[in-house]
């Protein structure tokens, strides 16, 4: 037995139990559409101006560093899994199993260190959080 | 080079078992498909099921517990039927979309939500047999697919045009973003112990004895062996299923309700779901590779009971923290991940490897 298929049919009852409750939802609700009823949540204001406008994320420099660490730890699973065979190996010893992971473990330490000291592992302040004072008379 | 042979696992899992009970394997390829899309439908419910039970009723019994309130008690024994009337009920709200809502994706995200987090209990070994999928590449697969239910919460946040949403989904990124990785790397730091990432693998090596105290045998669970990784990998946890004290994207005293603050209707109750899931699936993969997974005192037999058990003390203790311990903010939050826990993950991670190269 292939573990994929069961792994596919996991995810075809997974898709079809939310389609089957939207499906039984569509069934029992009611339609009572309303002036003004599908209009944005806003605390019961009335909504002012739109969502999608450019602002600060404030971790962008955290998402580039996050690329970075998750491509590291899909190169480390493989090496994670043959660790104990390659110290049990005659022809590798401690130093040749856990020397170079080390290395490449402490270059992208390195590289953490740097981005903290230049303060990217933060929350991006805007210029007004700062100072708080700035604009104000 | 080291030969590390690619091999189909010896466990009889739950689709050939449910293939010979009922003769399906006899149909080859067509029986074949049916038998596993059996067996999914089995799990797929039982795990529903279970949080079908924990949505509308335990969540309640547990904080009224901890607040010194009676909660639901009128229905059935203990409350129990207010499930049927809360799923009729909730079933058959009206649904209504914001009018500026993104169509395809904010119909998508829920199913998104509640599907990936259903995905990952394919292979996890629930015991008593019940396990449907027991791949050469486990462990990876279960975080790869419980990571895809952040791109549900970004739909989710973008599509419903709120600014309440987008905050909320633009923080359950930043905090996806941050704990990832701890997660992650603690974990691997059980694939060295196992040396396998195969699911089946990593309970049975957690079932030898580590120290027998007398008539007690200590079982070698990961979370006896490192308790170091056990705790952060339950804090990165927390984050990645967005329960207390990180429940930033959600935060009910600050963006309303987060990125499902325009759901309704059958639209929340999916996202619910998958949150509820997504609990679960947490506490499915730190019961399997720190609590030694169906392990426990009994015949083999009785295993989904221990399993069962070990899943819902991970649950009281995501309710637990929800009603005793603070939110941190956003900003405090990127830095303990980035400052605090990965780092500690990776201190974790190389010491492990060196004292494993040590002892071996």
């Amino acid at each position: 037995m292939n573990d994929w298929i069961a792994i596919g049919a996991l995810a075809l009852v997974g898709l079809l139990i939310p389609l089957g409750m939207m499906a039984v939802s569509y069934l029992l609700r009611p339609s009572v559409p309303e002036t003004s009823k599908r209009a944005t949540y806003e605390s019961g204001e009335v909504p002012t101006g739109g969502t999608r406008i450019r602002f600060n994320i404030q971790y962008y420099m955290v998402a580039l560093l996050f690329v970075v660490f998750d491509i590291e730890t899909v190169l480390l699973f493989p090496w994670a899994v043959v660790y104990q065979d390659a110290l049990a190996a005659e022809e590798y010893g401690l130093l040749h199993a856990l020397g170079p992971m080390l290395l490449f473990v402490a270059i992208l330490l390195v590289g953490l260190a740097w981005a903290w000291r230049n303060g990217a592992v933060e929350w991006a302040q805007t210029p007004r959080q700062v100072d708080p004072g700035a604009d104000r008379p | 080079m080291i030969e590390v042979p690619l091999q189909q696992s010896d466990t009889v899992l739950l689709p050939e078992r449910i293939g010979e009970l009922t003769g399906l394997d006899q149909f080859g390829m067509a029986g074949e498909l049916l038998a596993a899309f059996l067996a999914a439908f089995v799990v797929g419910n039982l795990m529903l099921a279970m949080t079908g039970v924990a949505g509308p009723w335990a969540k309640r019994k547990i904080t009224a517990a901890f607040t010194d309130r009676i909660a639901v008690n009128r229905l059935g024994p203990a409350g129990l039927l207010i499930i049927v009337a809360d799923s009729v009920r909730l079933l058959s709200k009206e649904i209504i979309i914001p009018e500026n809502a993104d169509r395809p994706a904010y119909d998508l995200a829920p199913i998104v939500v509640a599907s990936s987090a259903l995905l990952g209990f394919a292979v996890i070994p629930m015991g008593s047999g019940i396990h449907l999928a027991d791949p050469e590449v486990g462990l990876a697969f279960v975080f790869a697919v419980a990571g895809i239910a952040s791109i549900g919460l970004v739909m989710a946040g973008y599509a419903s045009a709120n600014k309440y949403s987008m905050l909320g989904g633009l923080r359950a990124v930043a905090q996806n973003v941050a704990y990832e990785i701890p997660l992650v790397i603690t974990g691997m730091s059980v694939v060295i112990f196992a040396g396998s990432l195969r699911m089946s693998e990593i309970v049975a090596v957690q079932q030898e004895t580590l120290v027998a105290l007398g008539p007690v045998a200590i079982p070698a669970w990961f979370a006896i062996v490192n308790p170091f990784a056990f705790v952060l990998f339950l804090l990165a946890n927390f984050a990645e299923v967005g329960r207390n004290p990180f429940d930033t994207p959600e935060a009910p005293t600050e963006i309303i309700a987060g990125y499902q603050t325009e759901y309704s209707s059958v639209y929340f109750v999916l996202i619910y779901l998958g949150e509820f899931l997504h609990i679960f699936l947490g506490g499915a993969i730190i019961a399997t590779i720190f609590l030694g997974g169906p392990d426990g005192p009994g015949p083999e037999s009785i295993g989904i009971v221990w399993f069962l058990v070990k899943i819902w003390g991970v649950f009281l203790l995501t309710q637990w923290l929800r009603s005793a311990v603070p939110r941190v903010r956003i900003d405090q939050l990127i830095e303990i991940g980035w400052k605090g826990l990965l780092v500690l993950a990776f201190a974790n991670l190389i010491l492990t490897a060196v004292i494993v190269g040590l002892i071996a």
